[in-house]
């Protein structure tokens, strides 16, 4: 009489702890990918594959690295920044800033004696690996941001998919899965009940 | 685990709000680089390093050049005058003895409102011939101070 009930508690504990912890999972899950796609998509940051050693020992080639948005005038000598090169074919490099370079133009009007200041910031960049620094100066349009947060070794193969649909998919995938999971638990349940539910109905009385 | 979920989610969305408010308000932009007064709007458009190597000689040499727009709106708008500058290198000035070596002005320095462009300004530097040799190939940050005032 007690068999079968103390069998059956350690099943339904362990399939609600499966449950609880695919919520949890699901939820981390579905919530980090759509923070990552607010991110990618309204915030400007970027996520990208290092494709290169230009950048050893500090970045190697399936390195992922995350950059987030700064203004250009805010970047430091030493930051490592991601930055468009190339007009025909672009792409973004992660290279360190060499060196800083600001262009002020001091605007006075001899009626008014008032001054008006407009700054241009260029940045000079190097590969840590590479001898000489990058030919092409980086203004603010071909700057992207700051290195923010380095992966090792997790260079995602399927990065031309592009980033922000890649976060948003994985949210979708997991919320149907999740959905599914919810719709068709209950129905199985139902069927096993049905099927054991004359049996135990006969266990009190049999007894 | 409806509920559970539910909850979790819940808690998610909150986190991507919270996340996204905090990522948004440390990627804001701090300000502005033109600051207006009166009614000239000029600044300097595509400065452009010279990739000229200092050397030791004691002499300026360009180490960047560009234009200045106009932007102040023409009829009737107001020219402006490029005067001149000054270069003040930033990183190893000391070590490399590098000197400000003037902006010059090229072209007369006479720009146009409403959008007119003109080659006008070249910035120099000078390296001590005291310098080191591994001076050379070195990456100067500096800042160009180019001045410009009404006719």
């Amino acid at each position: 009489m007690t068999t079968p009930d103390s069998s059956a508690t350690p099943r339904s504990r362990l399939r609600t702890l499966v449950g609880v912890l695919a919520s949890i999972v699901a939820g981390l899950i579905i919530g980090g990918a759509l923070l990552a796609f607010v991110a990618t998509t309204l915030l400007g940051f970027r996520v990208l594959d290092v494709a290169s050693n230009s950048m050893a020992p500090a970045l190697n080639r399936g390195d992922l690295i995350l950059a987030r948005p700064a203004p250009i005038d805010q970047v430091k000598q030493g930051d490592v920044i991601v930055f468009q090169e190339g007009q025909q074919t672009p792409v973004l490099v992660a290279h360190r800033v060499a060196a800083i370079d600001k262009y002020i133009v001091n605007a006075t009007s001899k009626s008014t004696g008032e001054t008006t200041s407009t700054t241009t910031v260029v940045l000079r960049t190097k590969g840590d690996a590479n001898p000489q620094p990058d030919a092409q100066a980086v203004d603010a349009a071909s700057y992207r941001g700051i290195v923010w947060l380095v992966i090792p070794g997790v260079g995602m193969p399927f990065l031309d998919y592009p980033v922000s649909q890649l976060f948003l998919d994985i949210a979708v995938i997991t919320a149907v899965a999740w959905a599914l999971y919810e719709l068709i638990g209950p129905v199985r349940r139902r069927r096993a009940r049905g099927r054991v539910g004359p049996a135990s109905g006969a266990d009190p009385s049999g007894g | 685990m409806r509920k559970l979920f539910a909850a979790i989610m819940s808690v998610s969305a909150v986190a991507v709000l919270l996340g996204g408010v905090a990522l948004a308000w440390t990627t804001t932009a701090s300000g502005s680089y033109q600051v207006s007064a009166g009614a000239l709007s000029v600044k300097l458009v595509n400065p452009t390093a010279s990739g000229l190597l200092l050397y030791p000689t004691g002499n300026p040499i360009v180490v960047a050049y560009g234009n200045i727009e106009n932007d102040t709106p023409a009829n009737p708008g107001i020219a402006v005058v490029a005067t001149g500058g000054s270069v003040t290198a930033i990183s190893d000035a000391g070590y490399c003895g590098i000197t400000d070596g003037g902006v010059a002005i090229t072209t007369g320095g006479w720009v146009n409102p409403g959008g007119a462009q003109g080659d006008v300004w070249q910035a120099s530097l000078t390296m001590s011939t005291a310098a080191p040799n591994n001076c050379q190939n070195d990456l100067i940050s500096y800042t160009v101070n180019v001045n410009v005032t009404t006719p």
